[in-house]
Order: structure tokens, then C-alpha cells, then sequence
């Protein structure tokens, strides 16, 4: 067996606390500890975060890994309205009009709500809610009404496109009022977004053709770019134009894909597949999926992160 | 040929059920009623099944708690209709029917 002196000409170093920024590949023994360490590149791994006050399908979600909003659902009155920290979720002011399959833009403290279905109506919806942190208040509506849309953005400054049935609209939010931009060159439902803004925004998967086109926005036009691995629809996205991942879908998919602004690349699978449910997520370092079915709805979380990760020597 | 996968019955608790440490060595596996599938003969998934208080089940054992609750929710399914609406719209409202599962040895 050959030792670590040999292969990298230098010893392991002995260290009385972790290095604050160790390199990938860096190994080290902490002598306060006893244990050998190293930093690996993790290139994405799921695990369980805290459930959901209530189980929900066709949900929508918008914030980061640690603050995110989980709006609406199936589940009467169709307007719930959770906050996560990042270990648990909190009932927070519902929506003034209940809904499910609904987008959403913004933060956790300045989110907006947009389009989605009551089935006790039953009626396709347009109205737009903005959150302030606090309560809901309605503002202008979408000029086209549809369910299973998606959307990205801030609460300012958002996207919302696709949608029921098969729609090709996008429509811009300036904070004010929707405005018709130009369509999808994909019209389809059930898809993802990701998108920091409404000038670089990122729709995939769906129903339609073979549910992996990309398609990335300029703040003019949508452009077909690389597709996803896995085609799907039903499923969920987070992130930016540049960094994004996308996880689930319809038939309880558990894959997951990174997109770095150029392809899309399959890392670690969710440890349970599901469709239909809620996502949040910065980047591809951190993303957050919860609710969804099947078979019937969850109440389950799941918390992605990929990059730099400190491993145990020796461990199992 | 030995089995290469194994099953337990675990409540998802939340934070803390599955940590990334675990599912960077562990392929887990959730289906409905609670039942987990990981590798068989794999020491992290043993040390797993322990943290999570797990139930060893039977591949067998499993597929009928899972059985059980497909189809439960496939008769729900089958059940809930609204005057008028075409299948379409139905699978729109509260998604497709749940499929079976068969789980794998």
C-alpha cells in the first residue's frame, strides 16, 4: 500500500482546527479532533429539510434555500402561505385569492403571485398579489389568464410565461403592470423558470414535444439553447439564466440537473421522486424543493447543495 | 443472487432525516407509506436505518404497505369528479393517477 508522502511528496498536515479555506483535494489532520479530513467537490446532493405545516400539490415557490415563500396549492383554501428559515416552515398571512398551480417571483419579504386555477370555481386565474413580508395586497392583473405558468424575477421586475393550454405568452412585470413581450418559440405548460431578473431568465422542460427544450431569455427574445438530460414536465427550477438546477417531475422523477449557462449536467438524485411541487434556489450551490405528490400530496422538503464539502477520512 | 437492495419502514421526520454526508455514499430511495430503499450489505445504510429508528421490511412486506396506499389513492382518484370535465382537465386539477410500483429485489 502506498502512502500519501508518496503520491503527493508532502506529509498530511497536522492542524489544530480546520483551515478556514482549504483547497479541493486538501488533506488535513485536525489534532484537537483526531480526524482526518479533506475538502471534495460535492456536485450536488439532496437531504431532508423540514416538512411543510400542510401537504400540498401544484404550489408555488420562490426565495432561497433558507428563506423561501411556499404560496398557495391544492390543498382548501388554496391560499396557505409558509416561510422557511432553513429548518422549518412557518404559516405566515395567506393570499387574498386561493389558488393553485400559480407562479411566483421575489423573495421571501417581497414576493409576487401571479395567474393559477381554483377548481372550486372552477376558474383559470389572472390575478397578480404582490407580499411585502408581510401580507399579500392584489395589484394589476396578468392580461392573459392561465394555470401551470411559470415565472422568475423580483417582485419588481418579473417574467411569467408558458402556461394553460400549451401557451407561448410571456408577460413582463414592472412593478406596476404586466406587459405582452414576445412568446416562447415552445408554447407549454407544466414547465420551470429560473431567473434573478426579467432580462435573463431561463424556461425548461414541460408537456410539450419532448419536454427538454431550454429555452433563455434576453429581455427581448427567447432563444433555444441545449436541452435537458432528462425530458419532463411537472417539475421544479431554481436559480438564474446562468446557474440553475432543476429537479422532479410528472411519473415521481427523482433526477436532477445543473445548468452552468451552457449545458445542463445529472448530479445527485432527491431521495424521493415527486411532481407538481414547490421550488426556491439562488444558484446551483443551493435550492430547495417541497410539496408535490405522488401519490398523494407532500408535505416533504428536500434541500440541494453542490460545491465545495469537507469530508471525513475513514468514514463510511 | 443476493439481494442488492433493502427496505425499512421510517416517519421523515425533516431536517436531520437524510444529511448530504449520507446521500453522497447512500442511494436512497422514498416511496409512499413511509417504505426507504437502500443498498443492501452497505454499512452507512445499516448505521442509517438505525439513526432513523427504521423497521426492517421484506421486499415483499414493502410492496404491499406500498400497494396499499396506490391503491387507496387510485380509487380516490377514480372518485373525484366534477360534472362535465373532460380527463384532461381532470389530470390538470389533481394531477395524473397515481401509477403502481413495483419495487425492485
Amino acid at each position: 500500500m502506498s502512502d500519501y508522502k508518496v503520491i503527493h511528496g508532502t506529509k498530511v498536515q497536522n492542524l489544530s482546527s480546520d483551515p478556514p479555506a482549504p483547497s479541493t483535494g486538501q488533506v488535513w489532520y485536525n489534532t484537537t479532533t483526531n480526524i482526518a479530513k479533506y475538502l471534495v467537490f460535492n456536485p450536488g446532493t439532496w437531504a431532508s429539510g423540514g416538512n411543510l405545516n400542510t401537504a400540498r400539490i401544484q404550489l408555488a415557490g420562490t426565495g432561497t434555500q433558507t428563506a423561501a415563500l411556499a404560496i398557495g396549492g391544492s390543498v382548501s383554501p388554496l391560499a396557505q402561505n409558509e416561510l422557511y428559515n432553513g429548518s422549518a416552515w412557518t404559516e405566515l398571512n395567506d393570499l387574498n385569492t386561493g389558488r393553485s398551480s400559480l407562479g411566483a417571483s421575489g423573495t421571501s419579504t417581497a414576493a409576487l403571485a401571479f395567474g393559477g386555477f381554483n377548481a372550486s370555481d372552477p376558474q383559470t386565474r389572472d390575478d397578480t398579489e404582490t407580499w411585502n413580508g408581510t401580507n399579500w395586497t392584489e395589484v394589476n392583473n396578468l392580461n392573459t389568464e392561465r394555470n401551470l405558468i411559470s415565472g422568475c424575477g423580483t417582485n419588481t421586475a418579473a417574467l411569467g410565461f408558458g402556461g394553460v393550454p400549451n401557451r407561448n405568452e410571456t408577460e413582463l412585470w414592472n412593478g406596476t403592470n404586466w406587459t405582452e413581450v414576445n412568446n416562447l418559440n415552445t408554447g407549454r405548460q407544466q414547465l420551470a423558470g429560473a431567473g434573478a431578473t426579467n432580462t435573463a431568465s431561463l424556461a425548461f422542460g414541460g408537456n410539450t414535444g419532448p419536454g427538454e427544450v431550454t429555452e433563455l431569455w434576453n429581455g427581448t427574445n427567447w432563444t433555444e439553447v441545449n436541452n435537458l438530460n432528462t425530458s419532463r414536465r411537472e417539475l421544479g427550477g431554481s436559480g438564474t439564466s446562468t446557474s440553475a438546477v432543476g429537479f422532479g417531475g410528472a411519473n415521481a422523477r427523482v433526477q436532477t440537473e445543473t445548468w452552468n449557462g451552457t449545458n445542463w449536467t445529472s448530479v445527485g438524485d432527491m431521495a424521493a421522486g415527486r411532481q407538481d411541487l414547490g421550488d426556491a434556489g439562488a444558484n446551483t450551490s443551493a435550492a430547495l424543493a417541497f410539496g408535490g405528490y405522488p401519490p398523494n400530496p407532500s408535505n416533504a422538503t428536500e434541500e440541494f447543495n453542490s460545491g465545495p464539502a469537507v469530508s471525513t477520512l475513514g468514514a463510511e | 443472487m443476493a439481494k442488492t437492495k433493502q427496505y425499512c419502514v421510517a416517519e421523515n421526520w425533516g431536517k436531520g432525516f437524510i444529511e448530504h454526508i449520507e446521500s453522497s455514499r447512500i442511494t436512497f430511495k422514498g416511496y409512499p407509506g413511509n417504505v426507504w430503499q437502500v443498498p443492501a450489505h452497505n454499512k452507512g445504510a445499516n448505521l442509517w436505518i438505525n439513526k432513523v429508528l427504521g423497521v426492517p421490511k421484506t421486499k415483499d412486506q414493502a410492496q404491499v404497505i406500498v400497494t396499499a396506499i396506490i391503491d387507496t389513492a387510485q380509487d380516490a382518484w377514480d372518485a373525484n369528479n366534477v360534472d362535465g370535465e373532460s380527463s384532461a382537465e381532470k389530470i390538470l386539477r389533481l394531477g395524473s393517477k397515481p401509477a403502481d410500483i413495483t419495487l425492485e429485489e
